[in-house]
């Protein structure tokens, strides 16, 4: 029983942990100018190997970024998430997908310069 | 579809929010999301005040549900002081800039108004990458003085919280901005310039509905605000004529930007020897051996020396940048540009992970450390390039302790003895030099402000590091000051010790411009009280 205990203490513990698995893709600008705004969060749940279940219904539109582009996407997944991955052989694998949008189009910049500045 | 639906997004959160680098974080009610007008107008008066009432909109709404507040950009900061304990304004995608044209210009103004594109207004969403993309184009020929390593704040994130860069005879981030368009709630506004340096009209700051204050403490309290005055959403700031910097890495022995392509410069090895000790304590370049300036050069325009405690005997990195003229036809590259296979986005957590438990690595992690923060390689480009692109990294550490100068040797010292007491943090030492700023809470306080940064891996190490440090000062009898955008250990007596009367009259003008107690609740978190800054 005492041993059953540290068990769940122990996976309970695991489940908390964050960062256990980690990947990302983004956008040329994404670090050379940054995303706007902050990241956008949900769950989603692999069943499977689908896309079957998710706090946000069936897939996500990003509607956040408006007219923006997507700037980053990144997949985590906890020890949690992951061990129920494993447990389950793959046929259940949720996740945490995180999304910055891009930033907007400058303003147009009203200046009565020239049209290229002298070398100084 | 009215400005409300499209400028304005009330977005609740039902998980804790965390700043960029992932050191912080914390519950927060959710997110007013602001946006420009959609149709993307010309940056002016009219898209400004369109922006405006929709961040007055935000105060209102938190206020009708009795929640504090906070304006919040990249959430660069290392330091709690974002955490709303409420909720967050978010203007990062306000992000208009234009030169202030000439007829705006108070007679008054004491800069060189002559100088076509000086002064320019800037929204506070604006990147400080966005920025130098900007001034540096050719269109304008501009440039910024100075910035932080890291280009990824938003102005005002930057100046509130007084990011600073080393260039040699200048101040702070913050020390640029002459003005300050300030939204105390939901009906006050005010355009803020120091008496001492007026510079636009009064008809300006009436264009936009704000009411025009020209007052030397009331600017230098706001201008270094740490959040607590309102939302910032405009600033004017001073600009100069774009040039180029050839950044010189350990004083390469032969010309660094005559090396025949594929060869690598042969470079010199510095140590914390008498002669490092003497340039970093006096700034005299001449008396060093192999740090002089390069006929026909002055002093460098920025100096940072990196020392690394966990390396026997103390290593240290140099990097001097030399202004030169900008070069007709020359294109700022801003791409990032990295190599295929290398640390990933979580590197320093992964590292800080192992450090954690397996300590003896630590020297071991300079060298790893010195390939992330150090290039060797010599590099000349616009102020944007040098201090541009940085490969994104969570769970850095980082904080920052600034002294006169004339301590210096003795704070680098007692940095190490602290690092040798508790068997070595995986951090480095980067130098930076600071000139003094007039902000009531600015941290480059003296007239040449030594800064040591101290950066690396997150762990438990480097946070013991961190909490020791001001007992090590104070040990000592040191006078310090801690960056208030990093990791800091201010108590309510050691920003009192640090800043003295400036704290009062900080507090005062807080009061004046937010007289009533409920706006100043409105502005005020953890971070503030913990540091007795607020009640």
């Amino acid at each position: 029983m005492a041993h059953g205990s540290s068990l769940a203490a122990v996976l309970a513990s695991a489940a908390l942990l964050s960062g256990c698995a980690s990947y990302r893709i983004y956008a040329p600008e994404f670090d050379g100018v940054g995303p706007g705004g902050q990241p956008y969060r949900y769950s989603s749940t692999s069943v499977l190997g689908d896309q079957g279940l998710s706090t946000e219904g069936s897939g996500y539109n990003a509607t956040q970024c408006r007219n923006a582009d997507l700037a980053a996407v990144a997949v985590r997944r906890n020890f949690g998430q992951s061990l129920l991955t494993l447990f389950t052989l793959g046929i259940v694998s949720p996740a945490m997908v995180e999304f910055y949008c891009a930033k907007p189009p400058d303003p147009p910049i009203p200046c009565d310069c020239e049209e290229d500045a002298p070398a100084q | 579809m009215s400005d409300d639906t499209t400028m304005w997004e009330w977005l609740p959160q039902n998980r804790d929010w965390e700043n960029w680098h992932k050191t912080i974080e914390g519950p927060v009610d959710g997110v007013y999301m602001h946006r420009y007008p959609p149709e993307n107008p010309a940056f002016g008066i009219d898209p400004i005040n369109r922006c405006t009432r929709q961040i007055q909109r935000s105060i209102a709404h938190t206020r009708a549900a009795g929640r504090p507040v906070r304006g919040i950009g990249r959430g660069w900061s290392l330091s709690d002081i974002t955490l709303p304990q409420g909720r967050l304004i978010d203007i990062s995608l306000l992000i208009g800039r234009k030169p202030i044209a000439a007829p705006q210009i108070d007679p008054g103004y004491q800069g060189e108004s002559a100088e076509r594109g000086k002064l320019w207004l800037v929204q506070g969403g604006t990147y400080i990458s966005e920025l130098n993309r900007t001034l540096e184009d050719n269109r304008f020929g501009r440039s910024l003085r100075t910035t932080g390593a890291a280009n990824g704040q938003t102005v005002i994130g930057a100046s509130s919280t007084g990011t600073h860069g080393s260039a040699l005879g200048f101040g702070a981030f913050h020390d640029q901005i002459v003005a300050i368009h300030l939204i105390a709630n939901e009906t006050t506004q005010y355009w803020l310039e120091r008496a001492s340096y007026p510079v636009l009209k009064d008809s300006f700051a009436q264009s936009l509905g704000a009411r025009p204050i020209r007052d030397d403490k009331l600017f230098n309290a706001v201008v270094m605000g740490l959040g607590a005055f309102g939302i910032i959403h405009n600033v004017v700031v001073e600009t100069r004529s774009r040039r180029l910097f050839e950044a010189i890495n350990n004083a390469h022995l032969t010309d660094p930007f005559d090396i025949p392509a594929g060869q690598q410069p042969v470079l010199n090895r510095f140590f914390y020897d008498a002669d490092m000790r003497n340039l970093i304590e006096t700034l005299d370049f001449d008396a060093h051996p192999q740090l002089k300036p390069p006929p026909g050069r002055g002093d460098p325009y920025f100096f940072q020396p990196i020392l690394d405690p966990n390396t026997a005997p103390v290593e240290v990195l140099v990097t001097q940048m030399y202004e030169k003229p900008w070069l007709a036809g020359y294109t700022p590259n801003y791409a990032a540009n990295e190599s295929t296979f290398g640390p990933g986005y979580d590197f320093i957590s992964v590292l800080g992970f192992l450090l954690d438990r397996f300590p003896g690595m630590t020297p071991t992690f300079a060298n790893i450390a010195r390939s992330q923060l150090f290039r060797y390689a010599p590099k000349t480009g616009s102020w944007g390039e040098q201090f541009g692109y940085k490969a994104a990294r969570t769970k850095v550490a980082s904080g920052s302790v600034a002294v006169p100068l004339d301590r210096a040797l003795d704070t680098l010292d007692a940095l190490i003895d602290l690092n040798t007491d508790i068997g070595g943090a995986p951090l480095v030492y980067g130098c930076r030099y600071v000139a003094k700023s007039d902000a009531l809470l600015a941290f480059n306080k003296w007239d040449t402000t030594f800064v040591v940064s101290l950066d690396g891996v997150e762990n438990s190490r480097s946070r013991d590091f961190f909490a020791r440090v001001p007992q090590a000062m104070e040990a000592r009898g040191i006078p310090f000051t801690q960056h208030w955008g990093k990791t800091n250990h201010y108590t309510p007596q050691r920003v009192r010790t640090a800043y003295g009367a400036n704290v009062d009259a900080w507090l005062a003008a807080r009061e004046e411009l937010l007289p009533a107690s409920a706006d100043r609740a409105l502005f005020t978190n953890d971070y503030l009280r913990v540091r007795g800054l607020a009640d």
